[in-house]
């Protein structure tokens, strides 16, 4: 329970501190000491930071691939199998903590005891501004710099109502952070599964201007006075961030005229609105070279976010040679002023050059020889997007398995997976993987990966699962579709009728062999997926999203059945039809039912073999064939001959 | 019930209505009544009773199985238990039962078993586990100094040790009174002093100093803080040291009462030899002075003392001395 | 008693005498009755391991529920950690109504609380995880040290019976 710390401190004031030569084994028995004194020397204590230790042991732990995302708990009932079930999954435990939150804010007197030394400020309420509270200036710093907008503002207008003088720098620091935030609070930190599972920078590039004209910002803005080239720059920025492009633009030539010199990342954020402001490319590009000859006049060095704001710009543009051309002028020259491009650089090139209708560029092999195997930081808001296009770019543009498992293991490489971004990227960057593996790799290396991969860190879309099932198809790989069709169960695809119609063709059509002992048990299993899709579908007639028999598809359940020799149910199933005929669009394949004659002729029963052959005849199928084999397979009794007449006509019984 | 006040308000759309909202004991017992409807109808509430049983089943989706199943044999223990948790059945791949019962049954298995998930499992630090940690942690590690490999060296060079404790406990706080506390301890026999001086700080340190071990200790916890104390117990040190070497004035009203060892010059026992060896001198004759040795080894008897040794030295000196002939 | 009382008064102070012996310590009432449940008559009451085993065979064949360094000889904060066991108990089982099907083990390592149960299976696993949620937020506020839940879960009640009584 306690550590026992024995400390020597005091040697013997002759001794110096050098090194002394030869490597005696340690021994704690006590022989003889030489007589010369030696100097001992101590290596100093390597420094470390407080979670150095930690890391030190988080980095030798692995993967464990059966094992959910350690955010979601680890038994069985509640480990999520589907995309739906890990988004409610995690929302719904960070609605729980919001619920706990609330009740913290709510009933904060109850929560004021502090146990814990030394105090942990997240578990105790956090403080909460009124109209009365006692606030002076340095409680408004103190918020600005917690980053508390709504907090901040309040106390601002407290300040301001009691007439208290606030100094220019702390408006301007209150300017900064309402232009920042556009006035807005944004989602608080802790929220992580919220932030994680957003999807708003897609909206949001789509939306209009959402600057608020006329507010808090910019009555801070005319308070300040004179005006400094902060206030100038903080008003631009965010004028820009949220896209109020014209004034943004029509303030910095303001700033111009006056000669207050801005800074880089002022002119970074007009760049990237460039797009708005013009509309054809040459304009757009005209406007980005003369900002930078701007920036470069006012001896303004341009940084990583100059670099990307022009390559925004450039993407932006329709005329796909003169982006390229600009592209191409633009980075050698950043490189020269010493910016190293980051990996959103790489993103904006890739959609720069890699475009749908364009001609193929292998600008990805470049870039990956140049990035491959260094452990990367986030530099760059945009970092974030580069991992899920170019998985894209592998995939649909090149087609490139090798370049695939490039990103993958540059992904991998160190913390490089804090660089995937979202849920929504992520998702985006292990389908194109595993599209693109199931069309290029043998289909036994795939499912390793898929075995890998499924369910815990990727559920594979409908669609990707269609991919699968065609690679399998195309592989003749039967035996893996019993553990596809059980994914798709857990993973809830089956409303999807053209994969149900899939796994049934692939299953009808690739009779397995008796040879190979992968096989021996497909018939069954093959036999139980039809059975299982069968009730699925009548179970789902009451639901919403149902899927409703076709007779195709009830043709091959019958073979299936028939074929893993579960003859009780296939009759079942054909009675099903025969009942519902009128309903069931379609009809069995012929080969369906000559299956389902065989087997009942097998099976000893006529009256099942004759009622197939009246719905052969009821619905205009071919029934010749049948009506021979059932003569011939039966020795049929007087009943049964005479209803044989009666549906095929004399003329078979002499044949 | 109820039953009979629905149908005060008529048949139809209300009946539907209360079975709809999937209130009990009012479904399906009401065709039968309803041709009924003028005459006075008989409350029977048995009928309430055998309706609880059909509650609606609520569908449950399968769970899927414990991923134990799927566990390759060879996997890598040490990432799926990375740190200390209590057991669960489905992710570990052992096939463990635990709890008494009696002869012949067998042991309630690991589903279900709070007794498997109160023990306290080290699952996380298999061999394995450990070495691997301890590879990740050896490039904080610096390595042992050279020249201090045997406890005499260490002795030698590092004469006072410093013992301070740090305490772990399964507690909001990490603070402990009892941190505090710091023992500096040395030899004696490393420290150099004079007769007096030595006599002096054995004095001003008392009860500190073991004889048997000469090791002096220092124990401080007066002062809140750990690096006070360290301070305090060096400032008693240096301050004993120094303070012994200085003579006060008063020092030299010691008497033979304080006197911490006997010294046989300053006793009676000199005198007492004396008269006896000079019984008969005659006046003006010179002093027989008793031999140092016999004063030694009164020294040694009274100082040590009386062992086996001791007298039979102080016999033989004490014989030697009056020349009494060993017969 | 009474009545005798009145028939024979001479009684009546005798047992005035026997009152104010300990009839409390008599031997019809002076047993242990913790922890032990009593047989019925139909022997369906089900009772888990824990219930079935009386608490002198606590360290025999149960262990401790609660396990923390406080007990220890110089620790610091017994009584409160005690409470606060306590108070972790009274909350996990209310929120959890009706769903905990074992004791709550308490484990303390450092500053954190591991909280261990059996849990039935009988609502969502959504609302599980929003009750999970849940429960680590408020209890870390209260406690003030980081607590995490680790569940079992069982299908139904029946898993957790071990023997019936």
């Amino acid at each position: 329970m306690y550590l026992s710390r024995h400390l020597r401190l005091l040697p013997k004031a002759n001794i110096a501190r050098s090194l002394n030569g030869g490597g005696v084994h340690y021994t704690t028995a006590s022989s003889a000491a030489p007589a010369e004194d030696s100097p001992i020397q101590i290596p100093n204590r390597i420094q470390r930071s407080p979670t150095d230790l930690l890391q030190a042991l988080a980095g030798t732990v692995g993967r464990d691939s059966t094992a959910p995302h350690y955010k979601y708990h680890d038994d069985p009932f509640l480990i999520p199998m589907s995309n739906a079930a890990k988004r409610t999954y995690a929302m719904s435990k960070e609605s729980g903590r919001k619920a706990a939150q609330w009740i913290k804010e709510e009933h904060r007197d109850l929560f004021l005891h502090h146990e814990a030394q030394p105090a942990i400020e997240k578990f105790a309420p956090s403080m909460v501004f009124t109209e009365d509270s006692q606030v002076d200036e340095t409680s408004l710093s103190q918020l600005i710099s917690q980053g508390e907008l709504k907090d901040a503002v309040l106390v601002y207008s407290l300040l301001e109502k009691k007439g208290v003088a606030i100094s220019s720098d702390l408006k301007q620091s209150l300017l900064e952070l309402v232009c920042f935030y556009n006035n807005e609070d944004p989602l608080p930190e802790e929220w992580i599964e919220e932030r994680w599972f957003l999807q708003n920078n897609r909206r949001r590039e789509r939306s209009g201007k959402t600057w608020k004209d006329g507010d808090l910002a910019e009555k801070l803005y005319s308070e300040i006075e004179p005006k400094t080239p902060e206030s100038y720059a903080a008003l631009i920025r965010g004028m820009a961030k949220y896209l109020q492009g014209e004034r943004a633009f029509a303030l910095l030539q303001e700033a111009a005229e006056k000669r207050i010199q801005l800074d880089t990342n002022t002119y970074n954020s007009i760049i990237q609105i460039v797009s708005l402001l013009k509309d054809t490319a040459e304009q757009r590009w005209q406007l980005c070279t003369d900002l930078l000859q701007e920036m470069s006049q006012q001896k303004l060095r341009p940084n990583i976010g100059t670099l990307n704001a022009v390559l925004e710009c450039i993407s932006t543009f329709g005329n796909f040679k003169l982006a390229r051309t600009a592209a191409l002028k633009v980075l050698p020259e950043f490189k020269q002023l010493g910016v190293n491009p980051s990996l959103g650089t790489y993103y904006y090139l890739l959609i720069i050059f890699c475009r749908e209708r364009g001609p193929v560029s292998h600008i990805i092999v470049d870039i990956l020889n140049d990035i491959g195997g260094k452990e990367l930081s986030i530099v760059h808001p945009k970092d974030t997007y580069f991992f899920a296009t170019a998985m894209d770019v592998c995939r649909n543009h090149l087609h490139d398995k090798s370049l695939a498992k490039k990103v993958d293991a540059l992904l991998h490489t160190g913390k490089n997976y804090d660089l995937i971004g979202d849920s929504f990227k992520e998702s985006i960057y292990y389908r194109n993987f595993l599209a693109l593996l199931c069309q290029t790799e043998t289909i036994e290396d795939f499912m390793q990966t898929y075995d890998q991969l499924v369910p815990n860190i990727y559920i594979p879309e409908p669609g990707i699962m269609e991919e699968i099932l065609r690679a399998v198809e195309i592989n003749g790989a039967v035996e893996h579709v019993p553990r596809i069709w059980s994914d798709m169960v857990v993973f809830d695809h089956t409303h999807r009728e053209s994969l149900l119609l899939y796994v049934l063709r692939i299953m009808v059509n690739n009779k397995p062999s008796t040879d190979s002992p992968a096989h021996q048990q497909l018939p069954e299993q093959c036999a139980k997926v039809a059975l299982d899709m069968y009730e699925k579908v009548e179970e789902a007639v009451k639901r919403l999203r149902k899927v409703s028999f076709t007779g195709q598809m009830l043709g091959d359940i019958l073979t299936l059945l028939v074929r893993g020799d579960n003859f009780e149910k296939a009759t079942e199933v054909f009675a099903h039809i025969d009942k519902n005929q009128h309903r069931i669009p379609g009809t069995p394949s012929e080969t369906a039912l000559q299956e389902f004659v065989e087997a009942s002729i097998q099976n000893k029963s006529p009256s099942q073999a004759l009622t197939a052959l009246q719905y052969a005849v009821d619905n205009n199928m071919e029934s010749s064939t049948l009506a021979r084999r059932i003569h011939n397979g039966f020795t049929l009794n007087e009943t049964h001959l005479a209803k044989l007449k009666s549906l095929v006509g004399e003329s078979f019984l002499e044949k | 019930m109820a039953n009979s006040l629905t149908r005060f308000w008529g048949q139809g759309s209300l009946q539907k209505h209360v079975v709809q909202t999937g209130l009990r004991g009012f479904s399906s017992q009401q065709n039968p009544e309803v041709e009924e409807e003028e005459e006075f109808r008989v409350l029977s509430l048995r009928t309430v009773k055998q309706q609880f049983q059909k509650r609606r089943e609520v569908k449950k989706d399968p769970v899927t199985p414990p991923r134990s199943n799927r566990m390759a044999v060879d996997q890598d223990w040490t990432a799926a238990w990375p740190g200390p948790r209590s057991f669960h059945p489905a992710s570990v791949p052992l096939p463990l039962r635990q709890g008494f019962t009696e002869r012949g049954a067998a042991a309630p298995s690991k589903f279900a078993n709070a007794e498997l998930m109160k023990i306290p499992n080290f699952l996380h630090l298999t061999p394995p586990a450990i070495r691997q940690q301890c590879e990740a942690l050896k490039k904080f590690c610096t390595p042992w100094p050279k020249g201090l490999e045997t406890e005499a060296k260490w002795q030698r060079h590092f004469p006072v040790e410093v013992i301070t404790t740090d305490y772990l406990q399964a507690l909001p706080t990490i603070r402990n009174p009892e941190a505090r506390r710091v023992t500096v301890s040395l030899k004696l026999s490393d420290l150099k002093f004079d007769a007096h001086a030595r006599d002096k700080f054995l004095r001003l340190v008392g009860d500190r100093y073991d004889k048997d071990t000469d090791i002096l200790t220092f124990v401080t916890d007066r002062c809140p803080l750990r690096k006070q104390n360290y301070d305090y117990a060096l400032y008693l040190l240096t301050a004993c040291y120094h303070e012994s070497f200085v003579t006060e004035p008063w020092e030299a009203t010691k008497s033979e009462a304080d006197m911490e060892v006997y010294l046989f010059g300053r006793n009676k026992s000199k005198l007492s030899a004396e008269e006896i060896l000079n019984w008969n001198a005659a006046e003006g004759a010179p002093k027989v002075e008793p031999s140092p040795s016999y004063g030694q080894s009164v020294e040694q008897l009274i100082n040590e003392g009386e062992n086996e040794y001791n007298l039979t030295k102080y016999k033989e000196e004490v014989k030697k001395m009056l020349n009494i002939a060993s017969q | 008693m009474n009545f005798l009382n009145k028939l024979v008064p001479q009684v009546a102070l005798e047992v005035q005498q026997l009152s104010k012996s300990a009839i409390h310590t008599s031997a019809v009432c002076c047993r242990v009755q913790s922890g032990r449940y009593r047989i019925t008559t139909k022997r369906d009451r089900p009772l888990t391991y824990e219930m079935a085993n009386p608490p002198h065979f606590i360290g025999h064949r149960k262990s401790w529920n609660s396990w923390n360094t406080s007990t220890l000889k110089d620790s610091l904060r017994p009584s409160q950690t005690a409470i606060e066991d306590l108070f972790i108990r009274k909350f996990v089982t209310g929120t959890w109504h009706a769903l905990v099907s074992s004791e709550i083990i308490i484990k303390r390592q450092h500053n954190t609380i591991r909280i261990a149960a059996l849990i039935r299976q009988a609502i969502s696993p959504r609302k599980m995880y929003f009750l999970i949620g849940y429960t680590e937020e408020l209890l870390s506020s209260w406690m003030q040290c980081p607590v995490t839940l680790e569940l079992q879960t069982v299908a139904d009640k029946k898993d957790v019976v071990f023997k019936y009584i």
